[in-house]
């Protein structure tokens, strides 16, 4: 306990010591840190925006009016047992004509003898099969029932946005790995600075039996703390700044709590690798 | 051979310094507990270099280097550490760390053994009083005077109870009161039991009983 108590008074000792360095250091960490904060949260929020979307998204097929109702009825039922099926509705010609009135604000329609607006099935989809893949499935074997004239979804909207939606996971992916590593090198840097300054009180602590622990300890512990200090402060500048922030169609999504602390942990556990690695170079 | 433990024995070591020049060619040497040898060396004939090879921090090329019955080199980290626990010294390599406290420069070793607090505070007092260090245990060591400086790293060095002492040049630059000072401390050191190995350019002038004088000459002791 005396020997931890006393390696704890020698980091503080070695921050208070260099504040700048410290200042430096720990001001970096919180820059890389907070810009990830800023993508993790920004891809929540498109992504939260996107399935809000998404779940606007459903397959029309419309039908020819040579089918009879009662057969469009069992086309209806046998729809609405595929999997991932949520909802099927029957659209008549007098719903389509009431549709499209209501669309429009008046009677187009008005002068025809017939209503020429053909029958339809909207079919709604569980969130878990709204993707450009499944529905093209649906859609080919819709296309397998007799009476079936056409089918419309949005597919090159949902085409574009899951295309849309890989690029920024994999930008994500990559901007995480930069992030990671800079935020090691900086730990290794700052912590062979710090070695650095300190190499003839090393040296001595060397002679007089001190074992690479005890040496390496407050250079390792001063990273894990810069940078656990740091994405503490991240997020929550990050929050306190979220509160002055208001969009109009997209909600602002945090990670949860538990993803903070692990992100908080991995940060401190990089600090950690880092200053472990940057003051292996004082045994050197 | 005298019941006494060995607590240095090279063998047939050869050696370079720093620099790479061979100081030592077959050297052999050994030192009891409780003995004083003096080994005599002008610079750079490898006074330092037997200090590095005895606490482990340079390698013979050939040879060994036993320190408390035990092999010292870069191999095994774990024993040398334990070694060099051993082990104090005064001067040439070893040195106070200017920006600590005296106090803080002194405990050291007692902070590295696991020592409780209580413990480290009546061993530093006893030690500073006895090497006259009390009105300067909360200055840095960059402020103290030579004398001041080996009286420190005395301390430093048997706070732990070290058996072996290093002694790199004690009197180099010293005025003559605070060199007979030193030397009457080294004296009581040797009286209480600590084997003393002390490096010099020249005569050490003063004597230790039973104490033996080496020159170092052609990579040898004679």
């Amino acid at each position: 306990m005396n020997r931890l108590v006393f390696l704890l008074w020698r980091t503080f000792r070695n921050i208070i010591h260099r504040p700048l360095a410290a200042a430096g250091s720990f001001l970096s960490l919180l820059l890389l840190l907070m810009l990830f904060d800023i993508v993790w949260v920004s891809s929540l929020s498109s992504k939260e925006y996107y399935s809000r979307l998404l779940s606007e998204i459903d397959i029309e097929v419309f039908i020819k009016d040579s089918l009879p109702d009662t057969t469009l009825v069992s086309m209806r039922d046998a729809i609405g047992r595929f999997e991932g099926v949520d909802k099927v509705q029957l659209i008549s010609k007098e719903d389509a004509h009431f549709m499209l009135n209501d669309l429009m604000g008046s009677d187009l329609l008005t002068g025809l003898d017939n209503n020429p607006l053909p029958r339809s099935l909207i079919i709604t989809f569980k969130p878990d099969f709204l993707n450009a893949a499944t529905l093209e499935n649906y859609r080919r074997r819709l296309l397998e029932y007799d009476g079936v004239s056409d089918i419309f979804y949005a597919k090159d909207w949902l085409e574009r946005a899951e295309y849309a939606r890989v690029r920024i996971s994999r930008f994500m992916l990559f901007l995480g790995i930069v992030i990671s590593l800079a935020v090691l090198l900086n730990s290794v840097r700052a912590s062979r600075i710090s070695a650095g300054r300190y190499q003839y009180e090393i040296s001595q602590l060397r002679l007089m039996g001190a074992g690479r622990g005890f040496i390496s300890f407050p250079f390792i512990f001063e990273g894990a703390l810069y940078s656990l200090l740091a994405a503490i402060a991240g997020w929550a500048l990050l929050t306190y700044g979220a509160g002055y922030f208001a969009f109009k169609n997209i909600a602002i999504i945090f990670p949860t709590s538990a993803e903070i602390f692990y992100f908080c942990l991995l940060s401190t556990l990089i600090g950690l690798f880092g200053g472990y690695i940057g003051s292996r170079q004082s045994f050197q | 051979m005298n019941g006494r433990e060995k607590i240095l024995e090279l063998t047939s070591v050869r050696a370079s310094n720093r620099a790479g020049i061979t100081v030592f060619r077959d050297l052999d040497f050994g030192l009891y507990a409780g003995d004083t040898a003096i080994i005599i060396g002008q610079t750079a004939t490898g006074k330092t270099t037997l200090a590095e090879l005895i606490v482990g921090t340079m390698k013979p090329e050939r040879g060994s280097v036993k320190v408390f019955g035990k092999e010292i080199g870069m191999g095994n980290e774990r024993q040398a550490i334990e070694i060099r626990r051993r082990i104090g010294g005064v001067g040439g390599i070893f040195d106070l760390i200017p920006n600590l406290t005296v106090s803080e420069n002194i405990l050291y070793p007692l902070i590295l053994h696991g020592e409780s607090k209580k413990e480290r505070k009546i061993k530093l007092d006893q030690l500073l009083g006895q090497y006259n260090l009390t009105g300067r245990k909360k200055d840095k060591a960059f402020k103290l005077t030579r004398g001041e400086k080996v009286m420190a790293l005395l301390a430093r060095a048997v706070i732990a109870d070290q058996p072996l002492l290093i002694i790199d040049e004690p009197l180099d630059r010293l005025d003559i009161a605070t060199s007979e000072n030193i030397i009457g401390l080294l004296k009581r050191l040797w009286a209480a039991g600590h084997a003393l190995l002390i490096l010099t350019n020249g005569r050490v002038g003063f004597e230790i009983p039973g104490s033996k004088e080496y020159q170092i000459k052609d990579g040898r002791l004679q």
